[in-house]
């Protein structure tokens, strides 16, 4: 008797449970493969690089941000909170002294320092962003690991349509201009195959000349350049600031060797926000619609 | 009271102050009565400074003191051993080896924990034993081992053992990020550590460290010339042997866990040995507190210098050594033989 009851109060709780648990917490898996199981939204969250800064403000969840890095600058907003770690270096520290209830990381964040962390008791939740798609899919899960999952897939669902747009024009065009992302200085890098910059490039319409190389960022020479002839360079940096960017031109169709490449000749180079097109954050969309517009421009 | 002994007990009262002022310095600062109150086993165990100090702080403190002490003795012996000013814990290749035992499990992702070891501090470790290793059998002839062809041996392949590290950079390099912690680790850091690096070094160090010590007398026979040393009855070759992989040894298990940081090992046998003089029962318990002392100090610089970021501990060694050091030189009357 006494045992039957107690199979049956275990059977009860168990249907309990399976009603109450997928509404008051959820399982989340990071990048990184580790799962999260949290009963309530984070409210104090620490933001370990500029992307993920982005990505908070973009959620409406900034009231909720206790800590980012000294290269988070945007929104402007994000450049007063407390900064917690550096390029590469975590503050431990300043981490513990901010009671956070949410680390927010990305792959290239310091792995010790991460470990330190968890050690600690505090959560981390690493990012690993790697192209176009996986930014909507990221904010996604922020949104779930946040509670604010209403706000996240209409954010993802507006960015996955621009994306697709682009696409779709890119179907429309039928000449697909050879692209390389890099800089002039030396030692010249690219982005190769794999790499969100390619994403951009390929999804954009162009053909990323970085892919005929070995390894994602491959270091080229010149001769390589030249070679490659693409049409087109897209750059993140230019020697004296975005400004100087037609007097460089200018320079390098008097270089020998620099003026033998295409788009050096034809003078198309063009300039793209770096904190656009380098972080995997939201602002990876406006990288995409500057690319394409910039690879289809009319002459 | 000799005047080793007085020298030695300033150090010791110059480490116990470094140390605390470490441990109330930082991003957060902790004031010097709740300092005492937490590592007394006080109450607020819980609270966020409580576990800065205790997690955070203490195991990096120690850490410290653990590296600085065991490169400024492998540095002594090794200025002992090979009679040249220029020699430091790094010239039998120590250095080099670990740098590309840590870029080889940096560029695989061998970034696991395994019992409390480190895939990159192993790999350190065993590649700076293995470059160390291949020196000592190069130089090996019939039972001696000429001082000369150790050091050359060790320039060479130390030369390889960077070139090979260079290399794994620049081309196996298929994540930029990889580059990137290679690069940090390769300039020697402090950061992040916890009491598990602590746990991983201190064995060794101390078990290399008493082993050096024990062989003191030795080394002071050996400083004489190996000629001499051989008339005075001692086993020159034993002890050389010994000397060498003691200080290799300790040498290897600093570098495992901090990185290559550089002039601590060289500059401080000079310094301590101005004060101390040339003995080597004095001079490497000596040495062990003034590399602690710069350590500890130059650690904390690099923490709170450009805070909530952090500078390589390499950088800060040197400026703190270097002007030091050079002031010592100029004021010094004698020449030395």
């Amino acid at each position: 008797m006494f045992k039957r009851f107690s199979y049956r109060t275990c059977a009860v709780l168990w249907g309990i449970m399976c009603v109450i648990m997928p509404i008051h917490a959820a399982e989340i898996q990071d990048d990184l493969g580790e799962a999260f199981f949290f009963s309530s939204p984070p409210m104090r969250i620490i933001s370990l690089a500029p992307s993920n800064t982005e990505m908070l403000f973009a959620l409406g969840v900034e009231n909720r941000v206790v800590g980012v890095t000294e290269y988070c600058n945007y929104p402007p907003k994000a450049d007063s909170l407390e900064k917690v770690a550096g390029f590469n270096t975590v503050n431990l520290e300043k981490v513990v002294q901010a009671r956070p209830d949410l680390v927010l990381a990305i792959r290239g964040n310091d792995m010790e320092s991460l470990r330190s962390l968890r050690q600690l008791g505090i959560p981390v939740f690493s990012l690993d962003v790697q192209n176009l798609d996986q930014v909507s899919s990221a904010l996604r899960r922020l949104g779930m690991l946040l509670g604010v999952e209403h706000h996240a897939n209409v954010l993802a669902d507006s960015l996955a349509s621009r994306v697709r747009l682009v696409r779709r024009e890119r179907e429309a065009n039928t000449e697909k201009p050879s692209v390389m992302w890099g800089f002039w200085g030396e030692p010249i890098y690219t982005a190769g195959a794999g790499t969100m910059i390619d994403d951009v490039i390929e999804t954009a319409g162009g053909e990323n000349v970085g892919r005929l190389a070995k390894g994602t960022w491959p270091q080229i020479s010149l001769e390589t350049v030249i070679e490659w002839a693409p049409e087109v360079i897209i750059t993140t940096h230019v020697p004296g600031g975005a400004d100087s960017l037609s007097k460089e031109v200018d320079r390098l169709q008097e270089t020998e060797g620099w003026k033998r490449v295409p788009a050096v000749r034809s003078g198309r180079i063009y300039y793209v926000e770096g904190d656009w097109l380098l972080r995997p954050g939201p602002r990876l969309v406006h990288a995409l619609q500057a690319v394409a517009e910039l690879l289809h421009e009319k002459e | 009271m000799t005047r080793g002994s007085l020298i030695v007990g300033a150090l010791v009262s110059g480490l116990l102050v470094s140390v605390l002022l470490s441990l109330c310095v930082g991003s957060v600062d902790i004031p010097l009565h709740s300092v005492i109150a937490f590592l007394s086993g006080g109450n607020h165990v819980d609270s966020a400074e409580a576990v800065i100090l205790l997690e955070i702080r203490l195991p990096r403190v120690i850490l410290a003191v653990l590296v600085g002490a065991a490169l400024a003795q492998s540095g002594a012996v090794m200025q002992g051993l090979f009679q040249n000013p220029m020699a430091d814990p790094y010239i039998v290749g120590v250095s080099s080896g670990a740098g590309l035992g840590a870029t080889v499990a940096m560029s695989l992702g061998l970034n696991f924990w395994f019992y409390g070891l480190s895939g990159v501090g192993l790999l350190a470790f065993i590649g700076a034993l293995g470059v160390t290793a291949v020196v000592y059998g190069i130089s090996l002839r019939g039972g001696r081992m000429p001082v000369t062809v150790v050091l050359l041996s060790g320039i060479a392949l130390g030369a390889l053992a960077s070139s090979i590290t260079s290399y794994l950079m620049v081309a196996v390099r298929d994540d930029l990020f990889d580059t990137q912690r290679i690069l940090f680790w390769l300039m020697g850091s402090l950061a992040s550590r916890r009491w598990e690096h602590v746990h991983m070094a201190w064995p060794q160090i101390a078990l290399g460290a008493l082993c050096i010590q024990w062989l003191a007398r030795d080394l002071n026979i050996l400083t004489q010339g190996e000629e001499y040393a051989l008339y005075l009855g001692l086993d020159v070759e034993r002890s050389k042997r010994l000397l060498l992989l003691g200080a290799s040894f300790v040498a290897a298990a600093a570098v495992s866990v901090s990185g290559i940081i550089g002039f601590v090992g060289l500059v401080v046998p000079h310094v301590i040995r101005m004060w101390v003089g040339p003995d080597h029962r004095f001079l490497l318990p000596a040495c062990m507190l003034g590399g602690a002392i710069l350590l500890v100090n130059a650690d904390l610089l690099a923490r709170v210098l450009i805070d909530p970021a952090e500078l390589p501990i390499g950088i800060i060694t040197s400026l703190l050594g270097c002007p030091f050091f050079l002031y010592l030189l100029s004021r010094r009357k004698e020449v030395e033989g």
